[in-house]
């Protein structure tokens, strides 16, 4: 593997690489093993340092190389010929094969996205995660706020939900708690002010 | 090459990031703890610009650190003029005469304020620290750092901190890789010499001044008052901070940070509302069983400040 090539791999990490270097690599992980291997390996330490479960460098090739062959499978006309002409041509077989492609996309995606989240909410209580959000009511307005915060969106989720715009006096309050917030973390450095026997509040 | 053959390839090969070695972990944790210091020891004087949901602001801030005190001076640059000084522990905002200045929530002081602290232990439970190379803010050259939360419990930042002295240069606060908050020094004088003129006011003449912070100060040797409520459920990590007031609570797990106030229910109450501008949650519910209501603000997800607000509960002594 060139020098070229690794740092090529390492923008595609940092998810920088050009469209350049990303065609280049993708040529490279189909011929140069070494590239591949490297790609793997620098997936899996960065699995280790974050303490997350990841993909084996098998399941990777099995998931490369399926994919692999569902692209080719699907026989889409390159971008310089689609000007050429169409009659004729069945869209059945390429329809399909983006169809494969998609689904192995999703189901690595969602393989992926398990691998590399973060947990669920640690500690949040179990019927967050029993039962999705409870479908609340709510709606977003406009609420205007004085003095130019007009990018607020409150939601406004009591049982019994009546949309009614802030008067004067709630947005002040609003604003209060929002004042007082900044300035409470403002002047209360943390490494003076924490308390750092009890988690709990009491 | 199709754009579905270069998806296929991409996430066939997963979905990178960043993390290569051991080290660099270490590598972020020590930039992180140099910008701690920094962001209260250097001096500097540069614009920066914030950018909190729809809300952007431009600000020209003057930071000295002399005698083991903070000085500051920032002068909001577009709307009403206005400006922040800092002075130890003392913070005022002024405003010119004529300008009917709400004192709500128009001082934006940054990401100052998130107050990163230099105990980054207390976060290696909580966060997964990422080294990710160089880059280039404000004609300065950057390192970038990634503080990312290992639970979907707290927001992620992404750091980019001045390779001379670790002050931070810009910053995002991200949500799923939402980005909720940009900060920006646009241009910047690291360790330069601050003279008293740079911290003078440029409002000193016909001009309003309020002090931000008489009462968190007065008390700030006396004891603190027992709440009559709890709070009985914070995401892992956060703890509380003195602050002297009976009727709220202040948490933070070092970078993030919430308030808890409990209030008398009355016709000025807000209503039942959840409320967002960039990372800063506001949610507002009524006590169960009381006649007070609960409001929750802070750099945390929605769903974390609906947990915190019905965890809430009256105490008994």
């Amino acid at each position: 593997m060139t020098d070229k090539s690794k740092e090529s791999l390492s923008a595609l990490l940092d998810e920088e690489a050009s469209e350049f270097e990303v065609h280049q690599l993708l040529r490279g992980f189909n011929s140069d093993e070494s590239l591949k291997g490297s790609w793997l390996t620098y997936q899996q330490v960065r699995a280790v340092v974050r303490g997350e479960k990841s993909l084996t460098s098998d399941q990777h090739r099995h998931l490369h190389t399926r994919i692999s062959q569902a692209v080719a499978a699907e026989g889409l006309p390159e971008f310089g010929s689609q000007y050429g002409p169409l009659k004729g041509r069945s869209f059945v077989k390429p329809a399909a094969g983006i169809a494969v492609a998609a689904s192995l996309v999703l189901a690595s995606f969602f393989v992926l996205q398990t691998a590399e989240s973060p947990e669920p909410t640690r500690g949040m209580v179990d019927s967050e995660r029993r039962a999705p959000t409870q479908a609340i009511p709510a709606q977003t307005v406009s609420n205007q706020m004085k003095s130019g915060s007009d990018n607020w969106a409150t939601r406004y989720t009591g049982e019994d939900v009546e949309l009614t715009e802030l008067d004067d006096e709630k947005q002040r309050r609003l604003r209060e708690y929002l004042n007082q917030h900044d300035r409470m973390v403002r002047m209360n450095p943390n490494a003076r002010m924490v308390m750092f026997e009890n988690s709990a509040s009491e | 090459m199709s754009l579905t053959a270069r998806l296929a390839i991409l996430l066939a090969t997963s979905i990178g990031c960043v993390g290569l070695q051991a080290s660099d972990v270490e590598d972020a944790r020590v930039w992180l703890e140099k910008m701690g210091k920094a962001l209260r020891q250097e001096n500097y004087e540069g614009i920066f610009t914030y950018m909190r949901g729809n809300h952007f602001d431009t600000v020209k801030v003057v930071h000295q650190f002399k005698d083991g005190k903070e000085y500051e001076r920032m002068l909001h640059l577009n709307g009403k003029k206005r400006e922040v000084i800092q002075e130890g522990d003392k913070l005022i905002c002024k405003h010119a005469a004529s300008d009917d200045v709400d004192l709500g929530h128009e001082i934006s002081t940054g990401p100052f304020t998130h107050a990163f602290n230099e105990n980054l232990n207390a976060y290696q439970d909580l966060y997964n620290f990422t080294f990710h190379g160089q880059d280039r803010i404000a004609d300065r050259n950057a390192i970038k750092v990634g503080i990312t939360p290992k639970y979907h419990d707290r927001y992620g930042y992404r750091l980019w901190l001045d390779e001379e002295t670790g002050l931070l240069l810009q910053s995002h606060l991200v949500n799923r890789g939402r980005v909720l908050e940009v900060f920006q020094f646009v241009q910047v004088d690291i360790g330069k010499p601050i003279s008293e003129r740079d911290l003078t006011s440029a409002l000193a003449h016909e001009s309003v001044k309020h002090e931000l912070t008489p009462d968190i100060l007065e008390s700030a040797n006396s004891s603190q008052s027992k709440p009559d409520w709890k709070v009985s459920w914070v995401p892992d990590g956060f703890r509380p901070v003195h602050v002297p007031q009976a009727n709220r609570l202040l948490f933070t797990d070092g970078l993030a940070t919430f308030s808890v106030f409990v209030e008398q229910a009355g016709s000025a109450a807000l209503p039942e509302l959840t409320t967002q501008m960039g990372g800063t949650v506001v949610l507002s519910r009524r006590l169960k069983n009381t006649a007070q209501h609960i409001t929750v603000v802070g750099e945390v997800p929605e769903n974390v400040a609906r947990k915190v607000a019905e965890s809430v509960e009256p105490l008994t002594y």
